[in-house]
């Protein structure tokens, strides 16, 4: 059974369609790479699986069970997390405070009583297993007193990854994780998707610009253009397909193939 | 939770404890029954002003507060006019129904942008306070209530009776009350829900992505705070032993704008930020008071020269000259990594 599965998901804003009837299934343990040109629908098909856009038409199943509709919050308590594109982090935290949060599953859980919960409890001290452990993982611990805001470029997108895997999710949305990065820092956060596939077994879904960065993680490859759905395989696959070529460079180039 | 912001976490407790203290004994100090009243009403507005910052921990502004205010006020004072239930009932009930209320209209206010929702907050309390105002048989509409009764002899076994009825006693029942729920405000703040809704304040989307249950957080924050201003319109009520809902009022409009003056004025970035604004602006315009129609002006120009001078407030001014000159910014202590250890708890 996949562990992210869309059906025929689409949306539509007034007249525009921004995604049209896309299919996807990602294996669990699989690095899933959305790809396509400027407003191809990436983004958007990402905000209809995470919950924050309500789907137009269509379905997603986590696990096989439908969770159309459903606000992000219950996502998250379902193992669904999200990693924002650009710096979307907790401005007035310390790092470890904002991995904290992101333990916040861990901390109250969900459901009606996790307010209560909260309410009664400290800042638990039994997440800091958690949060070290993201921490660790996003090579953050020497951070952990520092502002989030002050952090260079690399590391805030390192930390927005810290944040979403203190929640321990099984299926990971990352929105160009390495957009802006320099060589070294793309270096740093491919290692770390690869590894959480490698090492957690986690799913991962990865929309970015940097070609040679999906062609280089990613087990499979779906490509959109004006919403739809163009091509969906291996990374070799993918980079041969005439209407890959024919939607990133126009006809009759073949610098994409030899990325 | 760990010994590296041990020392600056005492801080505040220690500031309150301080705080506390000098209010038990200024009134005293300043000699006259006149004084209790007039510190009664300053920490009836800390109260306020603090559970205002509340609202703001979700970086909301509530323009409102004394709507909520006022249902605490009448609220208790009718139920001990009318019901006959004594004041030690009275009070807390009279602050669940401000809670209530806030319960009722919280989802709709919380939906929209900020500034929609401090609208929305005005225009509620504006309501609240014209039902106060034109309700003849039960707030007595432009007459107001009168004889509202103090609150009556507390039975301690052993100690016998302690009376709170003169206003010098008032104050420290008033401060009884006010200083449990500073300190329970302090504490929400510090706990997991306070965490989250700094977070919620930060980077909304983001919290929920992580599962924070946004709406639910927000709302029991409005709730919370405005318990608290209703438990303050109860002492106030109580303190008056008359109250009335003109537009000048303590329930007008121009009073929930003080009380965002008092919180910024204070430094709404520290949680002692707002009691410090609340007293001094409170105790200035109290000696403003022979000239009642000047003191928004007072208080305005007091609150421009105040930002100004310290933008983040006279708390955040104090905090950061604390840093620079205080005894932490001698030894400049290197930090201790608190990561063995840390973890299987």
């Amino acid at each position: 059974m996949p562990a992210l599965e869309t059906r025929s998901l689409s949306k539509w804003f007034g007249g525009l369609t921004a995604v049209d009837g896309v299919d996807l299934d990602v294996d669990p343990g699989e690095i899933l790479g959305l790809i396509g040109p400027n407003g191809a629908g990436k983004s958007t098909t990402l905000g209809l699986i995470s919950g924050f856009l309500p789907p137009s038409a269509g379905q997603v199943l986590l696990d096989g069970t439908d969770v159309t509709g459903h606000p992000p919050h219950r996502l998250a308590s379902r193992g669904l997390a999200r990693m924002f594109q650009q710096n979307v982090l907790f401005g007035s935290c310390t790092v470890y405070d904002s991995v904290q949060i992101g333990a916040h599953l861990q901390a109250v859980g969900s459901g009606p009583r996790a307010v209560l919960r909260a309410l009664a409890g400290r800042r638990r001290a039994s997440v800091a297993h958690d949060v070290w452990n993201a921490l660790d993982f996003a090579g953050l611990a020497d951070d952990a007193d520092t502002l989030a805001t002050s952090l260079p470029h690399g590391k805030k997108r390192l930390l927005g990854l810290a944040i979403t895997l203190a929640g321990r999710p099984k299926v990971l949305l990352l929105d160009e994780p390495v957009t802006g990065m320099n060589a070294d820092e793309t270096r740093t956060m491919l290692g770390i998707v690869s590894r959480l596939r490698d090492e957690r077994g986690m799913t991962l879904v990865l929309v970015e610009h940097n070609m040679e960065a999906v062609m280089s993680i990613c087990d499979r490859i779906c490509v959109l253009n004006f919403g739809r759905r163009i091509a969906y395989g291996t990374p070799a696959e993918v980079s041969d397909d005439p209407a890959v070529i024919d939607a990133y460079l126009g006809v009759g180039t073949d610098d994409f193939v030899n990325l | 939770m760990s010994a590296r912001s041990s020392s600056r976490r005492l801080l505040a407790p220690a500031g309150v404890i301080a705080l506390v203290a000098l209010m038990a004994v200024a009134p005293g100090v300043m000699g006259s029954a006149y004084w209790y009243a007039i510190f009664t009403t300053v920490i009836i507005n800390v109260l306020l002003a603090t559970s205002l910052r509340t609202i703001f921990l979700v970086g909301r502004i509530s323009l409102g507060h004394v709507g909520f205010m006022l249902v605490g006020a009448y609220g208790s004072a009718l139920l001990s006019m009318r019901v006959g239930w004594p004041l030690w009932a009275t009070i807390p009930v009279a602050a669940l129904m401000a809670a209530a209320v806030a319960l009722i209209v919280a989802y709709p206010f919380l939906r929209v942008a900020g500034v929609y929702f401090a609208m929305l907050t005005l225009l509620a309390a504006e309501t609240l306070r014209l039902v106060a105002f034109n309700w003849k048989s039960m707030t007595g509409a432009s007459f107001g209530l009168s004889g509202i009764p103090g609150p009556g002899p507390l039975h301690i076994p052993l100690l016998g009776a302690i009376e709170f009825g003169r206003v010098d006693r008032y104050y420290y029942l008033a401060l009884l009350v006010v200083v449990p729920s500073l300190l329970v405000l302090y504490l929400l703040e510090r706990s997991d829900l306070g965490l989250k809704w700094r977070a919620i304040r930060d980077g909304e989307p983001l919290a929920q992505s992580v599962g924070v249950p946004v709406m639910t957080y927000k709302m029991a924050n409005f709730v919370i705070a405005c318990f608290f201003a209703g438990l303050a319109g109860a002492l106030y009520a109580h303190g008056q032993r008359g109250l009335d809902a003109e537009a000048t009022s303590r329930f007008g409009a121009l009073m929930s704008m003080y009380l965002v003056v008092y919180m910024v004025v204070g430094g709404e970035g520290s949680f002692l930020g707002p009691a410090v604004g609340a007293t001094l602006l409170t105790l200035i315009s109290q000696l403003a008071n022979s000239a009642k129609e000047y003191q928004p002006i007072v208080v305005g120009v007091i609150a421009i020269l105040a930002t100004i001078a310290m933008p983040d407030g006279i708390a955040g001014g104090a905090g950061r000259a604390w840093r620079r000159w205080g005894p932490a910014a001698a030894r400049a202590k290197p930090r201790e990594v608190e990561h063995a250890g840390a973890g299987d708890s």
